[in-house]
């Protein structure tokens, strides 16, 4: 009895191990083991190609499996990342961005700039009509300002509140004018999806939510909250549009099921990979991995009021905030943490960005970490709490800090909290906050460089108007962002904004960790994408090879 | 004749009882509601944050809470929530801005299906593998069953799924990896979501058999001479079956709300995963109208537990 009950266990085990194994090397064969850190976007997509197989579509609808679902369909309520990768498939702007962040035309061909920055003409294309047949013109367009006009709680709202005037100057010329000039304006134009004037009164935001009334290369056919988003070839699309029949939006949150749904070509796009999972579908010849830059970077905040016991604030001093960045080791950062798919921070933000500007990185030197930490007189070290969002990602970064501050005998605690829980302790005022570092990351959907540093850095935007959480106030900074974004001359703005960035980057205000990749993958016969910095995939274009 | 008024008081004090039952849950529903409606407003995060997002100024962060009266203080809040509720309003969504009964009633389907391929085998599957046991006890029968018994109880149902994904979907081919769009789409998590009440019932049945096995009727049918399957069925069998309706009135119970893993594991759109999403949002009115309906189908699971007891051992009815 005995022996049959263990040869039973050795099955029963053996089935187990197998099942396990098999989580991790469905491809072990072609794993490659190649470190993505350098790789560029060009680089990616040749090193793939030479890889891909020969393996055709089945069928000619494209299913593109994504972490989260669109809050809302209406592009004027929802706003979020995952909200615009599928509202974009429905809807344009006048303006939109390529593949480099550079500003392209889109309903609209092109425009010009009054000289004191005040008043952008733009002349539109003809000849475009939206999904319910309404015509595309000048005065729609007015339409789309005049809702955001009367309803603030609308997303519109806050992307065109400057505008003063919005005037049709003929059926496809229009003129918007400014309160004030505005550098960041095109970049938030570039948010602005325009609706069917007809659309907006009759149907309104729930209407808008079952039924599309964009000009894109797709019309909303089915939706299931939570499930799906399905949408169907717009054939009167104004431009070279998609080959597919149908485009699916699916949501599957587990990052091994999605992984999975492409490996079994259930999916033939998914977004995000996780950097954990890459190796799993890497050198699978069915399968594309999408290394593109990212516009995510990562930091720890370092609160200039955080006070020792004994009275000592040691965030307070530049040379204590200095000593952390020289003490961390971001090379060794991204390769243990994002597995090589994150690159050592240059400044502020990411190349990505417009008017970004490179800055001397602070390369690891242990030694002038502990020169700087003993001149400020902390050579002892002192405990600090960091705050990170409990995923097994955020906090895997922040042990990592941990062990790096060590290093100069700062002894941080981990204190991991669920991310809304985060998001509302970081929201009180200076006289209230508890926060003394908080390992987070930023970034601007419209690639600005204000975007990517007023909100955090500026002094007027302690919490809760902003998140600069390090409550770091540069006179000369504040300045320099608050001119940049008035100006309208592009080498002044690029001058401003890079003094801004080389006083943030000498200053510390944060411990500069990392800035992310965003890793997408498709299956191979998946053609005609752009994919662009920080994981928006644009689908005018989709083909599936049969 | 009397048989007849015998049955007639019988079903007399049926009604009552269950009218009692029914009554019952009505305070115990307002005292779940002040319960569920203080947990989700307790714990910390502001929802007109997350529907704003990080780059939101304080003013728009403000009108948001305006918007949903998150500013009132709380018993104002619960107050008007209520009042809603019985007029049947659950409220909207703060995150989609869709009604709440909308988000529901989308939703349930899926969960539903899920729950019903789950409940269809697993019960059965169980109660058969803990009768065998305990009719095999100490065989290699009972051995085998119990091994896969507490195989089903010591694996997590989230990694069943995709440990079932990784060799069925991508290793073999045989069946999708997520979704119930087909009825091959049905059987992974189906196995997922019924492995752990197989194996709780399988536990529970056997033990419970084995405890009536011992019993003196028992010993007395045997005596009497009946057949072995006649002991087994009709005495052992049915006696047996009072412990194990408990725990799969619980079993069930658990299964709707208990969903979310199965559900996030297949990417099917069901309530447990619209209840997660809505508790990291904080979508309040989500959170309590799902909370509240899980409550009350709890309840109900346990009145009708309770209203089969009578059926299976009809002296319990009128106590």
């Amino acid at each position: 009895m005995k022996k049959k009950l263990s040869f039973l266990l050795a099955v029963v085990m053996a089935f187990t191990f197998a099942a396990c194994s098999s989580g991790g090397s469905g491809n072990e064969s072609t794993t490659n083991t190649e470190t993505p850190t350098e790789t560029t976007q060009e680089e990616t997509k040749e090193e793939a190609s030479a890889e891909t197989s020969t393996a055709k579509s089945p069928d000619n609808d494209l299913v593109v499996a994504m972490q989260a679902d669109a809050t809302h369909l209406d592009p004027h309520v929802s706003g979020n990342g995952v909200s615009n990768t599928v509202t974009n498939a429905m809807y344009e702007s006048l303006v939109t961005f390529d593949a480099d962040s550079n500003i392209v035309p889109m309903l609209a061909k092109e425009w010009t700039m009054s000289e004191d920055g005040k008043s952008y003409t733009f002349i539109l294309n003809e000849g475009i009509t939206f999904h319910d047949g309404e015509p595309f013109n000048a005065e729609a367009v007015i339409a789309n300002w005049e809702r955001g006009k009367a309803d603030e709680s609308l997303r519109v709202y806050s992307q065109t509140k400057s505008w003063v005037s919005a005037v049709a100057d003929s059926e496809y010329q229009l003129t918007i004018t400014l309160d004030e000039p505005n550098n960041t304006f095109l970049n938030k134009l570039t948010q602005v999806r325009i609706i069917s004037p007809k659309a907006i009164k009759e149907l309104g935001k729930d209407g808008l939510a079952k039924q599309s009334a964009g000009t894109g290369p797709y019309i909303l056919s089915e939706r299931v909250d939570g499930g799906y988003t399905k949408m169907v070839r717009n054939e009167n699309y104004w431009r070279e549009g998609p080959k597919v029949d149908t485009l699916t939006f699916k949501v599957v949150p587990e990052d091994g099921a999605r992984i999975a749904m492409l490996q079994t070509g259930e999916a033939d796009v998914i977004n995000p990979v996780p950097p954990i999972q890459v190796e799993k579908i890497e050198g699978d010849p069915n399968i594309q991995v999408m290394n593109e830059k990212g516009i995510t970077y990562r930091y720890v905040t370092l609160n200039k009021n955080y006070t020792l016991e004994d009275g000592r604030k040691p965030f307070d001093d530049v040379r204590v905030r200095q000593a952390m960045n020289y003490a961390f080791d971001n090379e060794a950062f991204c390769q243990v943490v994002f597995k090589g798919y994150a690159v050592k921070p240059t400044s502020i933000f990411s190349d990505s960005i417009m008017y970004y500007a490179e800055q001397t990185p602070y390369d690891l030197d242990l030694e002038k970490a502990k020169a700087l930490m003993e001149e400020a007189g902390y050579a002892d070290g002192f405990p600090v709490n960091i705050w990170v969002d409990n995923t097994t990602i955020e906090m895997q970064g922040a042990e990592f800090v941990k062990q790096q501050m060590a290093q100069i005998n700062i002894d941080v605690n981990v204190m991991p909290m669920e991310s809304t829980t985060i998001a509302d302790m970081t929201a009180l005022p200076e006289d209230e906050t508890e926060v003394q570092m908080w390992y987070v990351n930023w970034s601007s959907g419209s690639y600005e460089a204000d975007g990517s540093m007023r909100n955090i850095l500026h002094g007027d935007k302690y919490p809760p108007s902003g998140y600069n959480t390090a409550f770091w106030n540069n006179a000369e900074f504040n300045k320099l962002l608050d001119d940049a974004l008035l100006a309208t001359d592009e080498a002044t703005i690029a001058d401003l904004y890079a003094q801004a960035q080389a006083i943030a980057w000498e200053e510390c205000p944060w411990i500069f960790l990392a800035n992310d990749n965003s890793i997408m993958a498709q299956r191979s016969y998946v053609k005609g994408l752009t994919y662009k910095p920080g994981g928006d995939v644009v689908l005018t274009t989709a083909e599936l090879e049969q | 004749m009397l048989l007849l008024s015998l049955q007639k008081g019988a079903n007399f004090l049926m009604s009552r009882y269950f009218i009692r039952r029914i009554l019952e849950t009505i305070p115990l529903m307002l005292i779940i509601s002040i319960f569920v409606f203080m947990f989700i407003h307790l714990i910390p995060g502001d929802p007109a944050r997350s529907i704003a997002g990080l780059d939101a100024e304080e003013w728009e962060v403000e009108a948001i809470r305006e918007e949903y009266g998150l500013n009132k203080p709380i018993i104002v809040q619960y107050v008007d929530y209520m009042v809603k509720l019985f007029k049947g309003d659950m409220g909207r969504s703060m995150k989609s801005d869709t009604p709440v009964t909308e988000l529901i009633a989308d939703r349930m389907p899926q969960t539903l299906k899920l729950v019903f391929a789950g409940v269809l085998w697993a019960p059965v599957l169980g109660i058969f593998i803990g009768v065998i046991s305990a009719i095999k006890h100490g065989k290699m029968l009972d051995h085998v069953s119990m091994l896969i018994a507490i195989t089903g109880l010591s694996a997590p149902g989230f990694w069943l799924g995709l440990m079932g994904i990784q060799i069925f979907s991508v290793q073999l081919g045989w069946l999708p990896s997520g979704g119930l769009d087909s009825w091959k789409g049905f059987i992974l998590p189906s196995f997922t979501m019924g492995c752990g009440i197989m194996a709780v019932l399988a536990r529970y049945s056997r033990s419970s058999m084995l405890e009536t096995l011992r019993e003196d009727y028992v010993r007395t049918a045997r005596a009497k001479g009946q057949k072995e399957s006649m002991v087994m069925f009709a005495h052992a069998f049915r006696n047996s079956l009072i412990q194990v309706v408990t725990i799969l009135g619980l079993q069930i119970g658990g299964l709707l709300s208990g969903s979310v893993l199965t559900e996030t594991v297949f990417s099917i759109a069901g309530m447990g995963r619209l209840l997660t999403d809505s508790i990291s949002f904080r979508d309040y009115a989500v959170v309590q109208g799902l909370l509240m309906l899980f409550a009350l189908q709890y309840v109900l699971i346990n009145l009708v537990v309770d209203l089969l007891y009578g059926v299976i051992n009809p002296k319990i009815r009128l106590d």
